[in-house]
Formats: structure tokens, C-alpha cells, sequence
């Protein structure tokens, strides 16, 4: 292949649309030629401007269908009603609605009484709007702490998420749209829509029977969505085996497989399908409330990976022309699982973090004094020094020779500091700039200053 | 089930194939839109015209198996009538040379002002203006979707090696614009 027919397939190339052979041939070339390299590592860089761009536009046409599906003549064409009867019934809805919240300020308490023996089936921990449960009696609202015997079915409507939980350890996610039936403990049959199930099973796995797969795990997080053009599963932690298309297999976290037609593929998510992948979790995990440590720990993995991307496709002076709104992604994938592979970016995150971090970060990066890499410490304590004018007695290039009792000690003094001086710094960008967060007091001789942005390294 | 069978089920009054082809069509008919004009607002409001327009004459649609090149005609002709009527106000978008976009369109803000790069979108979006309209509508259509050569070739009506040509040949373009924009 010379250097014009591989850039008349580059596109084919990043997009996974070349077969084996050619893809094979692509990228001997392209080990080959420095030119061709230099083009293809451009389109990389573009990609993610790309990709990005149209992101925005994704969620304008999320926006859209809305607001279509909301115009009177949509909406209330479904019903077949006349129109002053659909108008009645939604005033007299509101009505109720309104009434309701007034008579019903708590959450219904749960059915099953607490000295009761725990009935078989799942619990509805929370939803965000009405879901139905149906068995030969027909379908009727399920309210949150009820339980969903085993052997009845669950629907949920358009845009209504909720969350339900076996006494066996699994927890099941539902999207909209989703109906499932609840065959036993261990499992369920997914009829349409999606579901995403975290099990911790000790003895027997947790199976999800769908139309076009089977999925079951011991010790797993994964999602299951069924359409009408076929299955995928994702799993985004631990492993879940999988059968479909007469294969069974295993699938690893990090990958997905898709099943259309009897065909199964599988391949590897890029880290935005990954994210991607558990968003519609967002509007249920935001009802648990800002301290749930699921969220927060999702909002950090999500910073995490937008610190990663950042590595990824910026330069270090493109990085730094950012300031400080880098450094809480920085930070978090310094910090993260992200950056364990590639010592070298996660050094250069670092020392970005040290030059451009604000005094939220301050116990962030006392933290990372205990880094097992002493040049990651070494950039901290910079950090640490620019902050706060102080150094515990190891200036900060001592960090990676000094001996671990010297470490150990400067360690403590750091620690012993952070708890004098912790009430005077924000915890979070959040704070910063709140009443709670004095940051710049003139008794504080200890900070040095607040939001400082550096352009260059010292 | 098939595309067709929802357009079917549709026509025979079914409110949730009337939903799953909403969900399913939007992202294709803004971008469409999107690659045709402009300002994101107008292009917003095309997309939705161009639904509402599809289910109010969905029973009329003889082929549903041609659901989407139905549609996507709707969208084009929309964007055809809002050019029109704009004349003189404005010139055609294929007419615009790089960065003279937001001077001739006034409403032709970043498509996403929420965007951390608002600059680099709007760079971007100013280069994509200037690429051959069948390279923006292929460009624009992938990327709102991310779908497959093959669908994207059975949507767009030409085949898998021509999305191919289109999008290598609109990276490349792209590439070129937004390198001679850097400098």
C-alpha cells in the first residue's frame, strides 16, 4: 500500500470499518511512514474535537424528541379521545397530583412490616416516577419500599427509572420503556428496555434472560439493554458470561457484546461509550442525594476520565492555558486507576496540578505525598510550597532522594498542619468563595494564597 | 423489528411506534439540518417542523420501507424554503468563505454554548460550512449517530465505499481548513 491508498482509508481504519487484512496492511504502513503517522495522529487529535461537537448536538435531539412528542398533535393523537375530553383529564390530573402532595408529604412507608419474615421478591428502593406491577390480577402502581413478589411482572414507563433489590444481594436498575418478569431470586427475564444489575452473588450467579441473549454473573456490574433491532450487554465491572447465537462466552469488563440477527460481535467501549454507557443512571442517583457515595464516586471517575482525555489530546502548554479548570480532572486521574499504566503522563499531570492547583487542592496533594513515586511526591510538596509557603522541613526536589524516615516525618508534619489549617480551605471548587471557605485571611499567615494560576514551571 | 414495520405500525395509529420513530429520527434530522444551515436555533427548529411534518403525513407514505429518504427529504426542502426566505439577508451556507459565518448570520452562535470550547467549536463548525454539501450531510450524520458504513450507505441512498470517500475526504479537508485557520 502506498501513502495515498492508506490516507483513502484512514477513515475506514479509526472507524473499525476495515476487514483484517487491509486493517493489517494500514497499520504496517503507518509503522512504517512518519508522514502518514503525522496525518493519522492530526485526524486522532480531530476526532476528539469531532466527537465532541456532535456530543452537544446529541443531546439537542434528545431535547427535540421531547418537545415533538410534547406537541398537542402528537401527544394526544395516541389516546383517539376528543381533544376537550384529553385537555379534561390532564386538568383533572394536576388537580389530583397537586392534592395528593399536599395529603401525602412523606414517601409511603414500606408494606412489609419489620417483624414480618421478608417476603420473596424485590424490593422498590426508589423510582422516579409511577411503575406498574402485573400479574393475572392485571397491573397496578407498586410504591417505593413495597416488594415485587417473585413470579410478577414490572413495567416501566417512558422516562420512569427505578431501582429494586433482592434480599440475595442484586440489585437491578430499570430504564423506561422497560418491562421485565421476576422468574426467581436469581433470576429475570428482560422483555424489552434496558436493566443494569450489580451482583455480589456467593453461591449461585444472577441470570438475565432477554430475547436475543442470556447474561449471568457471580460478582459483576453490568448493563442489558433489549431493542427491537437486537441486544447489547456491557460490562462495566468484573466479568459476566454470556450466551447468544448458540456461543457462550465470557465477557471481560471494559467490553460489550451486541447480538442482532442470531449474530453476536463483540468488541472493546471506548472510554466515552464507557461513561456513555451508565448514563441514564444519572436521574436515579441524583434522587439519593449529593452524598451518596455511588454518585460522588461516579462524579470522580467521570473527572478522572475527562483528565485522561486531557493527557490524551492536549499539549502541555494547551493545558496549561487552561488553568485551573484542569486541575480537578488532573488531579482525579493522577489519583485514579487511569494513570497507573503510563508513569510518564501521570508525572506530567502532576507537576500541572502543583503549578496550577488552587487551595482546594491543599489536601488533595498532601495526600499525594504518599505516592510510591518520588517524583510525584516531588511535584506535590511544589505544590504544597507555592500554596502555602511551607515546606515540613523537605524542600521539595528532597522528596525524591530523601530517605522513607525523612518522608515519614515531613509526612506527619504535614498532617498535623492540614488539621490546624483545614477549616480555613475550601474542600471543594465548590466551596470556593463561600462564607464557610476563608481562604484568604489575614491571620492565616500559613496560605499563602487562593486560585493562583501559574503559566510556567518554576 | 424492522425500521418498516414501526413506520407501519405507526401509520396504523400505534403511539409508541410514533415515539420510537421521534426517538429514533431526531438525531438524524438535526444533523441533517444542521448541515445545512447555520444558526443552531433555525436548525432546531427545522428538525422539528421536519418531524412534525413526517407524522402529520406519515398515512400518506406509500413505501414504508423509504421512511428515511422520505424524511430526509422533508428536512431538505425545509432548509430550502428557510434559505428562500432569507435570501436577502443572507447567503447560501456552501456560499460562505471560512470565518465569514458569524458576520453574515448574526444568530449563527456556537451550536452549544455550554461547550468548555466554544471557540474550537465554532472554528470547527466554520470548517465543516465550508466543505461540499454532500460531505457535510455524510459528516454531519455520522457523527450525530454513530452508526455503521453500511446504514449510513442505506440511509444516504449510495454505497458503503462512497460514505467512505465522503467522510475520508471531509477529515482531510477538515484537517487542512482548521490547520490553515491555526495559523
Amino acid at each position: 500500500m502506498n501513502c495515498d491508498e492508506v490516507r483513502s482509508q484512514l477513515s475506514a481504519w479509526l472507524d473499525g470499518e476495515q476487514d483484517g487484512d487491509a486493517s493489517a496492511q494500514t497499520e504496517a504502513h503507518l509503522a512504517a511512514c512518519a508522514d502518514c503517522a503525522a496525518v493519522l495522529q492530526e485526524l486522532v487529535r480531530q476526532e476528539a474535537k469531532l466527537r465532541r461537537l456532535f456530543a452537544a448536538d446529541r443531546a439537542a435531539a434528545d431535547r427535540l424528541a421531547d418537545r415533538v412528542l410534547a406537541e398537542p398533535s402528537v401527544a394526544l393523537r395516541s389516546f383517539g379521545f376528543p381533544l376537550w375530553r384529553q385537555a379534561l383529564t390532564a386538568v383533572f390530573a394536576l388537580a389530583a397530583g397537586f392534592l395528593l402532595a399536599l395529603l401525602l408529604p412523606r414517601p409511603t412507608p414500606p408494606l412489609a412490616a419489620s417483624s414480618a419474615p421478608t417476603p420473596a421478591g424485590a424490593e422498590l428502593v426508589l423510582a422516579t416516577g409511577a411503575i406498574e406491577v402485573g400479574d393475572a390480577r392485571g397491573w397496578r402502581e407498586l410504591a417505593a419500599g413495597q416488594t415485587a413478589p417473585i413470579g410478577c411482572s414490572l413495567r416501566t414507563p417512558e422516562k420512569v427509572a427505578c431501582e429494586l433489590k433482592f434480599p440475595q444481594g442484586a440489585e437491578i436498575r430499570l430504564a423506561g420503556g422497560t418491562e421485565v418478569q421476576l422468574i426467581s431470586a436469581q433470576q429475570i427475564k428482560l422483555a424489552q428496555g434496558q436493566l443494569w444489575s450489580n451482583v455480589n452473588a456467593s453461591s449461585q450467579p444472577f441470570e438475565v434472560l432477554g430475547k436475543n441473549a442470556r447474561v449471568a454473573a457471580k460478582r459483576s456490574r453490568f448493563d442489558f439493554a433489549e431493542r427491537p433491532d437486537g441486544a447489547t450487554v456491557t460490562a462495566l465491572e468484573g466479568s459476566a458470561q454470556w450466551s447468544a447465537g448458540g456461543r457462550t462466552a465470557e465477557l471481560a469488563a471494559g467490553h460489550r457484546l451486541r447480538v442482532a440477527d442470531g449474530k453476536a460481535e463483540t468488541d472493546r467501549l471506548s472510554l466515552d461509550e464507557m461513561v456513555h454507557a451508565e448514563s441514564w443512571l444519572n436521574e436515579l442517583l441524583r434522587r439519593k442525594g449529593p452524598n451518596d457515595p455511588e454518585l460522588k464516586q461516579r462524579v470522580e471517575c467521570l473527572f478522572a476520565q475527562i483528565g485522561q482525555s486531557k493527557m490524551d489530546y492536549l499539549r502541555e502548554d494547551e493545558l496549561r492555558i487552561l488553568g485551573e479548570s484542569c486541575v480537578l480532572p488532573l488531579l482525579r486521574y493522577v489519583q485514579g486507576p487511569e494513570s497507573q499504566g503510563n508513569p510518564e503522563k501521570r508525572r506530567l499531570a502532576c507537576r500541572l496540578v502543583a503549578d496550577l492547583a488552587p487551595t482546594w487542592a491543599i489536601g488533595d496533594l498532601i495526600g499525594l505525598l504518599e505516592d510510591p513515586d518520588p517524583k510525584v511526591k516531588s511535584s506535590a510538596a511544589a505544590g504544597l510550597k507555592r500554596l502555602t509557603g511551607q515546606t515540613q522541613g523537605l524542600e521539595p526536589p528532597q522528596w525524591s532522594s530523601a530517605s522513607p524516615e525523612a518522608c515519614g516525618a515531613a509526612q506527619d508534619g504535614w498532617r498535623q498542619w492540614w488539621q490546624r489549617n483545614q477549616f480555613r480551605c475550601p474542600s471543594s471548587p465548590d466551596e470556593v468563595g463561600s462564607s464557610r471557605a476563608p481562604i484568604r485571611s489575614p491571620s492565616s499567615p500559613d496560605i499563602k494564597a487562593s486560585g493562583t494560576r501559574t503559566r510556567g514551571r518554576g | 423489528m424492522s425500521e418498516a414495520d414501526w413506520v407501519q405500525k405507526a401509520q396504523a395509529g400505534d403511539a409508541a411506534a410514533r415515539t420510537e420513530l421521534v426517538r429514533r429520527w431526531a438525531g438524524r434530522a438535526l444533523a441533517l439540518c444542521r448541515s445545512r444551515v447555520a444558526s443552531a436555533e433555525a436548525a432546531e427548529d427545522l428538525a422539528q417542523e421536519t418531524l412534525l411534518r413526517a407524522l402529520r403525513e406519515l398515512p400518506k407514505l406509500e413505501d414504508a420501507a423509504k421512511f428515511g429518504p422520505w424524511l430526509c427529504g422533508i428536512a431538505r426542502r425545509l432548509c430550502v424554503d428557510w434559505w428562500r426566505a432569507r435570501r436577502r439577508a443572507a447567503a447560501p451556507f456552501s456560499a460562505l468563505a471560512d470565518g465569514a459565518l458569524a458576520a453574515e448570520d448574526p444568530r449563527a452562535a456556537p451550536p452549544d454554548r455550554r461547550l468548555e470550547e466554544a471557540e474550537e467549536a465554532e472554528q470547527l463548525w466554520a470548517a465543516i460550512a465550508s466543505l461540499p454539501e454532500d460531505h457535510r450531510e455524510t459528516l454531519a450524520l455520522y457523527y450525530s449517530q454513530k452508526t455503521t458504513y453500511q446504514e449510513l450507505a442505506r440511509q444516504l441512498g449510495v454505497s458503503a465505499a462512497t460514505v467512505n470517500a465522503r467522510l475520508t475526504q471531509a477529515r482531510l479537508q477538515l484537517r487542512t481548513r482548521l490547520a490553515e485557520a491555526a495559523r
